[in-house]
């Protein structure tokens, strides 16, 4: 999660505190992320020292305490527009433990790699069936908690189907070790 | 239901063998299965292993080679076929990927269509289909015909039509193969309510996020049943 551009969306709005930046994120974001106001106020120094962000005066907190409140700058304000515009890249995972694993079965003729595939079926769809009760109780709107649980679901769907396909493979034929 | 009450659904050593020779192919083999009332049971596998075949089994119309099917402990074989196919008709609700409602019929009409059959009065069948159709959210449409009517709003008149009555066994065949992923949501939603009011259900599907609405997975591969790893939760 990026909270350095989650911060920049949420001062487009007009300057916020610290603690009102921690608290509009966790209230737009249904505390999916909690955010702790360490990594807030951390974010914001280095948002400022890169000049993205800077001072916009001084409120009174809800400790009765002064807090200072940022706004964003030009440069700022241009750095958000790229990010509103750019798609997201997933990173690929370079070590995948069922992608090793299954590998590995396939060349290991004492491993029923069937039963293997079986195996974590079921734990795949187990674990569909509990976002699917999650989802039950969720409104048909795009909060975070819903968007999180659909894209798990649908994840847990290319998994399932990723062992469909692998059952449908034949095993490679295994070189004769010298 | 009483703990000495027979469950709605029992296959015991089901075989199901076609044709002979160099063309016999064993379709089932030896599958035993008993579905509970409230239970709803995915069945997955591969193309061609035996899904559709345990279904028709399951829902008397595919006669086992060997083995048999009870429904509410009666055994099918044992009747003749007139009061076998009455037993189909009045305990067993099927629900198939392309809705199999019949176009020349209202909605309402197809949904009636099975207590008409058993000879109830048209004013009680009128009622019992309105009642239906507003369980599954389809109140107000009881006289569109099916080609005026969405693919989700047919699968779900299809449900209410397999479980109008006293039907307490749903068995259905790819029934969002032809949906949406939200439609096919909404399919299952419903026919997990149904289940979850007392009927005992049955779907064959090749979608995993499908079978995640059931209590109980099941694998067939080549004709056996592979993976009965009891319920998922």
């Amino acid at each position: 999660m990026s909270i350095k551009h989650s911060l920049l969306a949420l001062l487009a709005d007009g300057p916020r505190s610290a603690s009102q930046l921690q608290q509009q994120f966790s209230d737009r974001t249904q505390a999916v992320w909690p955010l702790n106001i360490g990594q807030v106020t951390q974010t914001l120094g280095r948002l400022e020292r890169d000049g993205l962000v800077e001072v916009a005066g001084t409120i009174t907190g809800a400790n009765n305490r002064p807090a200072e409140t940022h706004r964003l700058t030009a440069a700022g304000r241009e750095l958000l527009d790229a990010w509103w515009a750019a798609p997201v890249h997933r990173a690929a995972t370079e070590r995948d433990e069922l992608v090793i694993k299954v590998s590995l079965a396939a060349h290991d003729p004492d491993i029923d790699l069937i039963a293997l595939l079986d195996r974590q079926r079921r734990s795949t769809i187990r674990q569909l069936r509990e976002l699917n009760r999650t989802s039950r109780s969720l409104d048909d709107t795009r909060t975070a908690d819903r968007l999180q649980v659909e894209r798990r679901i649908l994840d847990l769907e290319a998994e399932a189907r990723w062992l469909d396909r692998v059952e449908a493979l034949t095993n490679p034929t295994t070189p004769k070790e010298s | 239901m009483s703990p000495t009450s027979p469950a709605p659904l029992e296959l015991q050593n089901v075989t199901c063998v076609f044709g002979d020779g160099p063309r016999r192919v064993v379709a089932l083999e030896d599958i035993s299965l008993t579905l509970e009332p409230g239970e709803l049971v995915a069945v997955m596998g591969p193309s061609g292993s035996g899904k559709s075949t345990l279904l028709n089994v399951a829902g008397l119309l595919q006669s086992p080679t060997s083995g048999r099917v009870l429904i509410d402990g009666v055994g099918a074989a044992d009747l003749s076929p007139a009061r076998a196919a009455l037993l189909r008709r009045t305990r067993i609700g099927l629900v198939f990927q392309h809705y199999n409602l019949v176009p020349t019929l209202t909605v309402g009409e197809n949904v009636s269509l099975p207590l008409e059959l058993d000879g109830r009065n048209p004013a009680e069948c009128r009622e019992a289909a309105r009642i239906a159709l507003q369980e599954v959210g389809l109140e107000g449409l009881d006289d569109r015909f099916p080609e005026e009517i969405s693919g989700g709003q047919a699968q779900r008149a299809a449900i209410a039509r397999a479980l109008i009555g006293e039907r307490r066994v749903l068995l259905a065949d790819e029934p969002t193969g032809a949906l949406d992923t939200t439609t096919g949501d909404a399919v299952l939603r419903i026919l997990r309510e149904r289940v979850d009011e007392g009927a005992a259900g049955m779907i064959v599907t090749h979608e995993p996020r499908f079978a995640g609405w059931a209590d109980r997975v099941i694998v067939v591969r080549d004709g056996r049943l592979v993976d009965d790893g009891g319920e998922l939760s």
